[in-house]
């Protein structure tokens, strides 16, 4: 019964650009750069997509929520639905769920709100891992303990980085995969599928090297909102729209 | 397009709501004299059918209307890019009913609109009104051809039927390995689906003469060529579950099954475009567990609904129709996903995800004898049609074949299950179902899901290695060696060390410039070489322009005059004359550095809210520098001076000289003359605005 539905790039003049910097084998950041011009209003429309933004919030504050004495109480709060202190997997869950209840009240999802929410668990699933003891097993006491972690400064950077990273990876290869498997082959850009997964992982680590500029001040705008009490909802949207603009001209160096 | 514009709403009315529906609502209705599409079950004798509850007609015509109006509203073009704001629909149904006590509740509407939302990204609302008696929205029941009908008591499953290898399977675990009497439950869409179901279910009733199975099937025909404008159906399955539930209540089992591997179940992304339900979530496991949930509401005892294949892969799944002792019908049934393509000659396209899937699947398996390359239309593993027909391969082909089995790869890749998280957090969406299901916790969900997919990639690794034997590796050596479209060709050596058109494409570049130079403009004798964004070089004559271009080049974000240019290109000793020019802004210029000078105001600001202070400390440098600019250059009161004859003429010889470059690169390659247009500021003040570009000069 499964269908996957798959699309082209349109041969606009712009992504008749990127589709010849594919053809041609260009490096990662030249596709980025270019693919960038071509989706600009799309990416400026994410500090506007409520679904980017409450994927963001909710990043904001587990910490918080792994600070005070009831986790998934606390939690709870947030919209983020666990009966107890949550594993890695139930909290990556929990967080999917809540974010897709949030789009479901609101009538309102995005594919870039489904990138925001994919990179809300990836991001923080990719710290977590790292971190958590795993040769016993992970307890929920280990996972409260490195969310609570991340409220100083310096680490919130660091998930923010990641955030920034892995929702800019996923917005650019949303159009790059449309093309770049056509590119593949004996006789094309890409004459193996190595070449192919290289190619991506490139992108990956353009995309993790831009994300550093966030990194640099994400963490003092969190600990100065914290201290103010204005990490709100409504306050998601200006942050968010300055990071992706940093991100943005981050990824267009070296194209 | 802006992802936050407000999406339409399509408003569907139902059964006695049609006929106070709005204007605009599309209205379905089956009854009166014309009918906006009819539903037929067939295999329940009309009798025995008098004791389905009402609440589960209800279900069933609930189910078709909502599978019409996902026919009648277009989700856009598969290649349009909105960022999925037509993909994602809304739909406000207000639906007539016979039981109002059991739909109108909170409960239940949140169920069913959480659970078709999962299933098809769609947004809907439910209202629920009485359903007149003097308008019975009538569903057909009748016989499925000459089968009698049968005494419902007896049996022990009710199962989903579609003809494809998954359901097959099930089916022949449970009668041919259990010998248990099972209710096969099918969606009758076309004549040649109908057929293929009819011969398989014969075929398991001569290998199991004592067996009863019955065969009920629906089908429905839409009256209207509006209703059919959209071909996803990614609600189909509710349909399914809504008349499998139904006829598990009638015979008072409390589960249904459907039958479908693993990895298509969770149908996790082959490529990052796949976004949300362009993967169907036919048998996702949150979708079940919502029909579970609907199900449950409606009976009078919960009511499970069960995927035994969760987690096992295709080519395990064919191991398991091999124990069942009915491997050699597998030829017989049929995965294809493009059903309108199929022909008796050929019933599998062979492109589509699950033809390929199952091409490679039963590679994997070692069961390929069973599989014939006949079967399919395009033979992916030799490239080829059967027949030696045209084209083999289109470029969606191309995409849905290379990013099936790279998908695979990063699933043999996985080192854990976290990892699996990491990579697709998309598997997040499926724990709960699971855990539920099968009364686990999320990491132990997690686990199996981890397993499955990385058993997959394991086994299409194993079966792909097994396309690269001697004489492939031989013939991809040779230039025509072996079919363009033919996998092994598709996916390159897998690792040998041959990069055929890469290496020749670097080495042609060698001679002109490094290989691995994405931006050059360097003069060679009469000639430039300009490569751009690391593509095609292009090789032009001199002129002056490119000559400028250069020099602009090698000074990114310095103001340059144009006498310091022409100096340049006349040989002389060059003369800088860069801000600290004597000569005065014009108005052009100088309205265009006030202008920057906002910009960079607002952005100072705006660095200063978020707490970045390296950006901030940036941009004042940059304020400072043109406000000492202005000061410098501009009269009494920031007046412009008068421009002289000189340097006029200075000004128009540089500009247009750099305009006629730009336009002699357009004609070889357009993107990199918009480039040069956006980046270079003419006049009689120039400059490069790019520093981030590295030029190989």
């Amino acid at each position: 019964m499964g269908h996957i539905r798959l699309g082209k790039l349109p041969r606009t003049r712009r992504w008749a650009e990127v589709v010849d910097l594919l053809g041609l084998g260009a490096g990662s950041a030249a596709v980025a750069a270019a693919t960038l011009d071509a989706a600009e209003a799309d990416l400026r429309g994410a500090p506007e997509d409520p679904a980017v933004l409450h994927a963001f919030w909710l990043l904001t504050q587990l910490p918080d929520a792994a600070r005070s004495s009831d986790f998934a109480g606390a939690l709870r709060d947030i919209g983020v639905q666990v009966e107890s202190a949550p594993t890695v997997a139930e909290l990556g869950a929990a967080l999917t769920r809540a974010i897709d209840r949030h789009a479901l009240q609101q009538r309102n999802m995005s594919d870039l709100g489904e990138m925001a929410q994919l990179a809300v668990v990836q991001s923080l699933t990719g710290l977590l891992q790292a971190r958590v003891p795993t040769l016993f097993g992970t307890t929920p006491d280990d996972v409260r303990s490195e969310v609570a972690k991340l409220a100083t400064g310096k680490q919130f950077g660091m998930l923010a980085k990641e955030f920034f990273a892995g929702f800019s990876q996923r917005f650019l290869t949303y159009y790059t995969s449309r093309e770049l498997p056509s590119h593949v082959g004996r006789g094309r850009a890409f004459p193996e599928l190595t070449d192919h997964e290289a190619f991506n992982q490139a992108l990956d680590i353009h995309c993790q090297q831009a994300s550093r500029i966030v990194e640099t001040f994400a963490g003092t705008w969190y600990s100065k909102s914290r201290y103010e009490k204005t990490l709100t909802p409504e306050r998601m949207a200006g942050f968010v729209g300055y990071a992706l603009g940093k991100m943005r001209r981050e990824l267009r160096r070296g194209g | 397009m802006s992802s936050s514009l407000p999406r339409s709403v399509r408003h569907v009315a139902c059964g006695s709501a049609a006929r106070s529906a709005p204007e605009d609502a599309l209205r379905l209705k089956l009854h009166g004299t014309s009918p906006s599409f009819s539903v037929d079950v067939a295999g329940l004798d009309q009798q025995l059918t008098t004791r389905v509850a009402p609440r589960f007609r209800d279900l069933i015509r609930l189910a078709s209307y909502v599978l019409v109006a996902d026919q009648a509203v277009t989700r856009g073009e598969e290649d349009s890019l909105d960022l999925g704001k037509r993909w994602r629909r809304e739909f406000k149904f207000v639906v007539g009913v016979e039981d109002l006590n059991v739909w109108d509740c909170d409960e239940m509407r949140d169920v069913l609109e959480s659970t078709l939302h999962t299933l098809t990204d769609d947004f809907y609302t439910f209202e629920f009104v009485p359903q007149l008696d003097s308008e019975p929205e009538q569903l057909n029941f009748g016989a499925v051809g000459d089968d009698p009908f049968l005494p419902l008591e007896g049996f022990a499953s009710v199962q989903l039927f579609s003809g494809g290898m998954d359901s097959f399977t099930g089916a022949a675990e449970e009668i041919l390995g259990s010998d248990r009497d099972v209710i096969l439950v099918s969606h009758r869409s076309a004549t040649k689906t109908w057929k293929l179901q009819r011969d398989l279910i014969d075929d398991l009733r001569q290998r199991a003469p004592s067996r009863r199975i019955l065969h009920v099937a629906v089908s429905m025909v839409k009256h209207a060529k509006e209703l059919r404008r959209e071909r996803t159906q990614r609600s189909r399955s509710f349909l399914y579950a809504a008349l499998a539930g139904t006829v598990a209540n009638l015979v008072g089992l409390d589960f249904i099954r459907f039958y479908e591997n693993g990895i298509v179940g969770m149908n996790l992304p082959v490529l990052p475009q796949v976004i949300g339900t362009r993967a169907t979530r036919t048998t996702h496991p949150e979708v079940l567990r919502g029909f579970s949930k609907i199900l449950s509401l409606l009976g009078s005892q919960s009511m499970r609904v069960e995927n035994p294949f969760e987690f096992l892969s295709r080519a395990e799944v064919a191991g398991r129709l091999n124990g069942a002792g009915a491997i050699d019908v597998l030829s017989k049934t049929v995965s294809c996903a493009h059903v309108h393509k199929s022909s008796k000659m050929h019933p599998h396209c062979g492109v589509c995800s699950q033809c390929v899937d199952r091409r490679i699947s039963m590679l994997a398996a070692g069961f390929a004898e069973h599989d014939p390359a006949e079967g399919y239309a395009v033979d992916i593993l030799r490239g080829q049609h059967p027949t030696g027909e045209g084209d083999v391969l289109t470029e969606r082909d191309r995409t849905m074949i290379v990013g099936y089995v790279h998908a695979a790869d990063r699933f043999r890749d996985l080192a854990s299950p976290l990892e699996l998280q990491h990579r697709y957090p998309e598997v997040t969406r499926a724990l709960l179902g699971l855990t539920e299901r099968y009364v686990i916790d999320a990491d132990e969900a997690l686990r199996r899901v981890y397993e499955v997919h990385k058993r997959h990639g394991d086994g299409v690794g194993r079966a792909v290695e097994t396309l690269f034997d001697s004489d492939t590796v031989r013939a991809l050596r040779k230039p025509n060696g072996i079919p363009a479209d033919s996998l092994p060709a598709l996916l390159g050596a897998r690792g040998l060390g041959m990069s055929g058109s890469h290496q020749q494409k670097e080495e042609v570049a060698l001679e002109i410039v490094p290989a691995d130079a994405e931006h050059v403009f360097r003069r060679q004798g009469q000639n430039w070489t300009l490569k751009y964004r690391g593509g095609k070089p292009l090789i032009m004559k001199h002129t002056k322009g490119l000559n400028y271009i250069s020099f602009l080049f090698r000074h990114p974000s310095e103001e340059l005059t144009a006498f310091a240019l022409i100096d340049l290109d006349e040989g002389r000793e060059v003369g800088r004359h860069s801000l600290s020019t004597s000569f005065s802004i014009d108005a052009k210029t100088l309205s265009s550095v006030k202008g920057k000078m906002r910009e960079l105001k607002s952005a100072l600001a705006d660095a200063i809210e978020y707490c970045d202070d390296a950006g901030a400390a940036r941009i004042r440098a940059e304020i400072e520098t043109l406000e000492d600019y202005v000061s410098r250059e501009t009269g009494l009161g920031g007046k412009v001076r008068r421009e002289s004859p000189d340097r006029k003429r200075a000004r128009s010889s540089v500009s247009n000289a750099i305009t006629r470059a730009i336009g002699t690169v357009r004609k070889e390659h357009p993107a990199f003359a918009d480039y040069l247009k956006r980046q270079i500021q003419t006049g009689f003040f120039l400059q490069y605005r790019d520093v981030s570009t590295h030029w190989l000069l």
